[in-house]
């Protein structure tokens, strides 16, 4: 049994822990709030680009660039979002999981081969353990998210695609549902064009100078906002789950105190009986 | 969608990746894309171009011209649409004019000893950058002085 001494030395340390923990609950709110206003901002320029691009695939012009041509897949890149820090419980660790469920199912399909870019410390740790290939890792980008670090990731991709080193380009990120609820996604890049355009009825449009130009331009555009989006909706989720990990990482140590509390009191109410029945019992042995 | 009894409006909206900074009604629309200057007045047809970087004149309630700086990007029209996508752009009065000529001799100095292609590209880029900055921002000095003539006017 520990002494009285020992178990307030005890509530001591773990209540300042407490408090670092509530520090960060509170740094970690006031962080997701600035990352949730900066993820609604980039929507316009993500939806009216991605009008952009479908208008282009619906008018049937472009769809021979070697942007939408489908190649044999030998090469597979994938673009992992993590953080850079932990103590955001299950975040990174969940990011790395389907990122290499993903690697596993691709190389059993088409025996590909990986080539992964990875964002943040965490999943870069993650993966060079494992003996994966990591091609390419951006660190202290995740946390403040800027246009031109999507900007430099984006280039990168695209330079694999153009060289043929891969054939097909994948995005992991989180995405955000709510502040209690994020989960793992996985958009395909590149080839453009897998998934079903948006519906929206796309009239004749010329384009200056003429549509391939066109899509040197804005194709490179279309994939740094999505890859803009991917590491804004991360950064969210990040903080986010680094808020709720924090918040219950502080209700636990209240637990503990509580526990610790209770068990000094107990120590403290044994001893004072025993000391009463000491001096009551010399007493009786001087009368 | 064009007003069949009258002169309609275009509906401008310059969207960057931090913002939309604009989003309103205006009459006519100059932008210069890779091609040259590109002038949208209402019912245009369909068509998009990529932006250069440069000057884009916005014309709105008849007379009333403003300047932007936009650094390359995306412009696509359609029933009278004109939206604009584009990695930056900046009014006048969002301008360091010190900062942006202290950047323009920087730009032309590093552009000199700039030793491969790339860097050559790089430099040239941000040279044109501030070039387009210094260029805008002399506009509002213009501005103000026409602003009281216009009041006057109103009188």
């Amino acid at each position: 049994m520990p002494s009285m001494k020992a178990i307030k030395r005890r509530i001591t340390s773990v209540s300042s822990t407490q408090q670092i923990m509530k520090a960060m609950n509170l740094v970690a709110a006031s962080k997701l709030q600035k990352a949730r206003q900066q993820l609604n901002l980039i929507r316009p320029l993500y939806d009216n680009i991605k009008l952009v691009m479908d208008g282009v695939q619906s008018g049937g012009e472009a769809l021979d660039s070697v942007y939408f041509q489908e190649r044999e897949v030998k090469n597979i890149a994938y673009l992992i979002i993590t953080g850079d820090r932990g103590l955001c419980g299950g975040y990174n660790i969940n990011m790395c999981k389907e990122g290499r469920q993903l690697i596993h199912k691709h190389v059993k399909n088409h025996s590909s081969h990986e080539k992964i870019v990875i964002v943040g410390n965490k999943g870069r740790d993650y993966f060079k353990r494992r003996g994966k290939n990591v091609v390419k890792q951006y660190t202290c980008v995740s946390e403040s998210v800027h246009y031109e670090d999507a900007e430099r990731i984006g280039k990168f991709l695209t330079e694999l695609y153009m060289s043929g080193e891969a054939d097909e380009v994948y995005v992991v990120y989180t995405r955000f549902a709510t502040v209690l609820s994020h989960e793992p996604s996985v958009i395909r890049l590149l080839p453009l064009g897998d998934e079903e355009g948006s519906g929206v009825q796309h009239g004749p449009m010329t384009y200056d100078p003429d549509v391939n130009t066109f899509m040197d331009y804005a194709v490179p555009m279309y994939l740094n906002t999505v890859i803009y989006g991917a590491l804004a909706e991360s950064n969210v989720c990040e903080w986010a789950a680094r808020m709720t990990s924090m918040d219950a990482a502080a209700k636990n140590a209240e637990e503990i105190i509580d526990d610790l509390r209770l068990d000094y009191n107990r120590k403290r109410q044994g001893s004072i009986t025993q000391e009463i029945t000491e001096i009551v019992s010399g007493a009786n042995a001087i009368q | 969608m064009a007003d069949e009894s009258g002169a309609g409006k275009l509906r401008l909206r310059i969207i960057t990746p931090e913002s939309v900074k604009l989003d309103e009604e205006c009459d006519m629309v100059i932008a210069r894309c890779t091609t040259g200057d590109m002038g949208f007045l209402p019912r245009h047809e369909a068509c998009s171009a990529i932006l250069d970087l440069g000057v884009m004149r916005i014309v709105s309630n008849g007379k009333n011209e403003r300047h932007l700086a936009v650094f390359g990007g995306i412009i696509q029209v359609k029933d009278d649409e004109v939206t604009v996508l584009t990695n930056g752009a900046q009014w006048p009065e969002d301008i360091d004019r010190a900062l942006a000529e202290a950047e323009h001799a920087q730009a032309e100095r590093r552009l000199k000893e700039a030793e491969n292609n790339i860097e050559m590209q790089q430099h040239q880029v941000s040279l044109r950058r501030t070039l387009v900055q210094i260029e805008v921002s002399s506009y509002p000095l213009l501005n103000v002085g026409a602003a009281p003539s216009k009041e006057k006017e109103e009188q």
